[in-house]
């Protein structure tokens, strides 16, 4: 029997995600499933916290389907840290709406419990079950504006090409299944430890698998689909896409890497290397011609990834802790972000770059926080964003790759010229005509949950940005425990 | 000897099966080339001895998924030799990932034959339902429950984006039917001859004003 | 590759080989043959209760007691010209009647009708039924979209969410069954039920599944696939001849392999009600088919006393209460089976 204490966090999240299911279901309000949730992932926090859990769980032959290192544990606290404001951004959004639906915490909640598995996988099956568990609550969160035809559109094209990848993943895992006789991670190590290539069967297994999990990242071929679901999904949803699945996936990349796959480090680093780049260039330089600001932070994730895979490819305990404080300050960015256009959308401001001018003399609040959060997204000094760059690319120049130093600096250099452009255009830009009449008048300060994230969002970026050791002392130790 | 022919059989089943599901030009007929394809599926199960696993895809998929992809078909008003439009455009890429597919499999079958495979369920087990049961419940439980979690997903994502209260829509409530009593909504009087009825619970209000 | 197929062709076609293909036939030929008949009379069988019901005789002049009466009919079929309308898709439409009879018979293979007595003792016997019995629905489905014709297509729409609809709480049913034999074998099922039948402690699954069989073989009160006031005659208008005597047999064979379903999982299939002399002295066969003819009359029974359910509560009745009420009695069976193991008295 298996030591169920060290599940704990993912069968709380599972029994509170059925709770929250039956109280919606017998005429509980979304307002207080909402709350009910919350509380709940804030409840959760005390004993991830206090009592981190370590060890195998459900131990079969030489490994286990689920093993919990500090690495596990940190990305599940920072997953669980992201979750909160996350869920607080869908209320204000959806109760204008008419569309808020107890639901979605639940499905928040289930996807929540899909990462949980997926961080801590060992296994081949537990990590499938624990992809589709997280993708499934996206494609519905995706589609829950059911009225508006982008919003099933986003759907779709997520849950199709999700399938697609899914698909691709099992005939992976099948193929590997096939040559080595295990889906255990544990025992795969032991069959690629003899050295020298793999045979083809195992090689086309496991690049088919491991192309499964840089789709959920859309890392650069694999990102098409990336624009068009954040902009039609949701806001909420899309902050909650853009914040915490790709934090599940790359501890996952991250742990197949350096766990079964460590011996094939001459293999994937320089291929991972050539994607990294890809990704931050083509994000970097697309997102510039965007008129959407749904759209360009989509674009803007792509290029994110490709600096966080930056530091995958360094390959070393700084390079993985660089990943994980990245993707902290960079999902709590976006949290922000989102938390300031859900605000305008509700205030029926255009989220077009065009619509933003003006917006520093309309709405000075709203303006000053966009302007913090880009600049940290741009990387500009006294800000997270910065650090967190400065995290990734510097193990990689210490593990000899400069040339994807040298293109991550060139491709931050034209993400920076977008965000410093959407600053322009809130603080020097005349606005339109048509804006100056759309926009409901200048409303007193709100006390809405929407500011309460954005505020948040912007201190933690600011205290991380002069004190980035508050972070990095976790993540490095974390990411040394993975060696 | 018996058995490689009814592989053979099966596979060749199969492909024509598949085959029509991708080039049949009603989508009807495809979904049974779908169900053909999956009831031989289900015979190479059997013939690996895996009959609970074969009958489960028959009951699964045959009885249930496929079913509803017939329905599906059947009920919506889709023109699909439009949707096909496009494919010839995309016929060309969708080759060049098959062939390489096909060449990756082909080559890693030819490289290395399929080794290493053990059996997880063990020799010597009495029938395989039971076998599995074991496992699936112990040593794969974790996994088995978390398939419980994305069908509840599922479950809960159709009903989420489908239902929808109307007020337009009559409805049933058979426990009020048939907890309803004469009294509730029949007065009995006694009128008098030449004189009208006037429900007890009917107030005339404006008919004496003037 | 020639050269494999020559070997595997005299290898093949050996003495032995031919001898075993002989008994297959010949078993296959023994079980069919009762059913088809038993199909034939549980027609005339339910021309006559419903008579009776009706204070009517019933079909009386072909034969003693009309009882050459199904002969007839077949016959008449049998002659009728087959037509097949303008528009419609020919292949399926001719291939749809097959896909309902062919499953029904296949049924037919594991359901043992007396000890011993079963074509195949295949230890999946209740998956095997069930995957089978899920496969006719296809024919029907064909047929309401193979005739080009709104009312067979109404038809077939119905059928096939009523179907599947309640084939779920019919698995559920089954399961709970399963639990307490502890087998899927459907004669180990039998056995089990030595000292008492599964209809006593598991009476209200029962009544659920007996419920649950009229709606999946379309029957009264749950016939609305072919319901004459709305649909005509449903899936089946288009058709005549023998195409539609395939349906007809279908339909009939579906009727008798869930009564003998019904008998084997509730009533203790061959075996006699209480173990003591007179009653032993019975064969199986006929303590068997006195049961299934029970449950058969229970089906006409139905049809001619309820009037028919409109489709809304159809649905209402098999989602919204066999559905959970099934799983409720699942749960409380496995808990009994962990507490008090399987259910296995006697024998």
């Amino acid at each position: 029997m298996t030591d169920l204490t060290l599940l704990f966090p993912t069968i709380f999240l599972a029994v509170w995600a059925l709770v929250l299911l039956m109280y919606g279901a017998f005429g509980g309000s979304a307002r207080t499933t909402a709350a009910f949730a919350c509380f709940g992932l804030a409840m959760l926090l005390v004993p991830m916290l206090t009592k981190p859990a370590m060890g195998s769980a459900f131990v079969l032959g030489q490994g286990a389907l689920l093993g919990f290192s500090p690495f596990t544990q940190l990305a599940q606290v920072l997953l669980l840290v992201l979750a909160i404001p996350v869920a607080l951004l869908a209320e204000p959004f959806f109760e204008g709406r008419k569309a808020h639906r107890a639901e979605i915490y639940t499905l928040m909640l289930l996807s929540l419990c899909g990462m949980f598995i997926l961080t801590a996988a060992q296994d081949f099956l537990p990590m499938y079950m624990g992809l589709e568990l997280m993708s499934f609550p996206l494609y519905i969160m995706a589609a829950m504006l059911r009225d508006r035809a982008e919003s099933s559109e986003a759907a779709l094209k997520y849950f199709v090409l999700g399938g697609l990848a899914s698909g691709l993943l099992l005939f992976g895992v099948g193929l590997v299944y096939a040559a080595t006789g295990t889906t255990q991670f544990a025992s795969l190590m032991v069959a690629l430890g003899q050295g020298g290539m793999p045979w083809p069967l195992l090689s086309v297994g496991l690049a088919l698998t491991v192309l499964a999990v840089l789709f959920k990242l859309s890392v650069v071929p694999f990102h098409m689909w990336t624009p068009d679901v954040y902009q039609g999904a949701p806001t909420p949803v899309t902050a909650f896409m853009a914040a915490l699945p790709k934090l599940a996936a790359i501890v996952l990349l991250v742990r197949l890497l350096e766990g079964p796959l460590s011996g094939l480090q001459e293999l994937w680093q320089p291929a991972l290397a050539v994607l990294a780049a890809a990704s931050m260039v083509v994000g970097s330089v697309v997102a510039i011609r965007q008129t959407d600001v749904k759209r360009l932070l989509a674009w803007s994730t792509i290029a994110n990834v490709g600096f966080v895979l930056c530091g995958v490819v360094a390959a070393s305990p700084q390079g993985h802790g660089g990943v994980l404080f990245y993707l902290a300050v960079y999902g709590l960015t976006m949290v922000g972000l989102f938390a300031v256009l859900i605000e305008l959308e509700n205030l029926q401001e255009p989220v077009t770059v065009h619509g933003l001018a003006g917006l520093a003399r309309r709405r000075p609040w709203l303006a000053t926080m966009l302007l913090m959060l880009l600049f940290s997204m741009a990387g500009v000094p006294p800000f997270a964003g910065f650090m967190a760059k400065l995290n990734v690319f510097a193990p990689l120049v210490a593990a000899g790759y400069t040339w994807l130093a040298v293109v991550g600096v060139m491709a931050s250099v034209v993400a920076a010229f977008y965000s410093l452009w959407l600053v322009k255009t809130m603080y020097f830009d005349v606005p339109s005509a048509e804006v100056a009449v759309v926009a409901k008048p200048v409303q007193s300060a709100q006390q809405s949950p929407l500011m309460l994230v954005a505020l948040a969002a912007v201190a933690v970026v600011l205290v991380l940005g002069v004190l980035p050791g508050l972070l990095s002392n976790l993540t490095l130790p974390a990411a040394t425990a993975l060696f | 000897m018996l058995a490689d022919i009814l592989f053979l059989a099966f596979a060749t089943a199969i492909i024509l099966g598949a085959g029509t599901v991708v080039l049949a030009r009603n989508p009807m007929v495809g979904v049974l080339g779908l169900v053909f394809t999956f009831l031989n599926a289900a015979g190479l199960f059997i013939l690996l001895q895996a009959e609970f696993l074969g009958l489960l895809l028959i009951m699964v998929y045959v009885g249930a998924i496929a079913v509803m992809f017939l329905f599906v078909l059947m009920t919506i008003d889709i023109d699909f030799v439009k949707l096909r439009e496009g494919m010839a455009a995309y016929l060309p890429l969708g080759a060049v990932v098959m062939l390489a597919l096909l060449a990756e499999l082909l080559l890693a079958a030819y490289a290395a034959p399929i080794s290493g495979v053990g059996n997880p369920i063990g020799e010597g087990a009495d029938t395989s339902a039971a076998a599995l049961g074991a496992l699936l419940f112990t040593d794969y439980n974790l996994p088995f429950q978390m398939a419980g979690l994305v069908l509840l997903t599922a479950m809960v994502g159709a009903i989420v984006l489908t239902h929808r209260r109307r007020s337009d829509v009559k409805r049933q409530n058979i426990a009020k039917q048939v907890l309803r009593k004469p009294e509730d909504s029949m007065t009995l009087t006694q009128p008098k001859v030449g004189g009208g009825v006037t429900a007890s619970h009917w107030e005339p209000q404006t008919v004496e004003e003037k | 590759m020639l050269d494999l197929l020559t070997l595997y062709a005299t290898n093949l076609i050996t003495w032995d080989n031919t001898l075993t293909l002989a008994w297959i036939v010949l078993t296959c030929l023994l079980v069919a043959v009762p059913v088809l008949l038993g199909m034939a009379y549980t027609t005339w069988f339910e021309r006559k209760v419903l008579g009776w019901m009706h204070l009517r005789h019933g079909p009386m002049y072909v034969g003693w007691f009309g009882l050459l009466q199904p002969i007839a009919d077949a016959v008449k079929l049998f002659f009728k010209e087959p037509f097949v309308p303008e528009g419609s898709n020919k292949l399926m439409f001719m291939l749809a009647p097959a896909m309902v009879f062919v499953p029904s018979l296949l049924a037919w293979a594991v359901i043992p009708v007396d000890k011993g007595w079963v074509v195949a003792d295949v230890n999946l016997g209740v998956m095997y039924l069930l995957a089978v019995s899920s496969l006719s629905v296809y024919g029907i489905l064909m047929a309401g979209w193979a005739s080009n014709s709104k009312y067979p297509f109404l038809g077939a729409v119905r059928s096939g969410a009523q179907m599947v609809s309640y084939e779920v709480s019919l698995g559920l049913i089954i399961l709970s069954v399963v639990l307490l034999a502890g087998s899927m074998n459907l004669s180990a099922i039998v056995e089990a039920q030595q000292g008492m039948w599964f209809a006593i402690p598991a009476f209200p699954a029962f009544v659920m599944f007996l419920v649950s069989i009229l709606a999946e073989t379309n029957r009264h009160p749950f016939d609305l696939p072919e319901a004459e006031a709305e649909l005509v005659a449903g899936y089946n208008v288009e058709y005549s001849s023998m195409y539609f005597g395939m349906f007809f047999l279908g339909e009939y064979i579906a009727m008798i392999t869930m009564s003998a379903f019904t008998a084997i999982l509730f009533l203790g299939g061959w075996l006699p009600p209480v173990s003591v002399v007179p009653l032993t002295w019975v064969p199986g066969v006929v303590w068997f088919a006195l049961k299934v003819v029970a449950i058969l009359f229970f089906m006409v029974w139905a049809r001619g006393t309820l009037p028919r359910y409109r489709y809304d509560q159809l649905m209402r009745l098999g989602w919204k209460i066999f559905l959970p009420l099934s799983l409720v009695w699942l749960v409380a069976t496995a808990f009994y089976v962990k507490m008090y193991g399987n259910m296995v008295w006697g024998g």
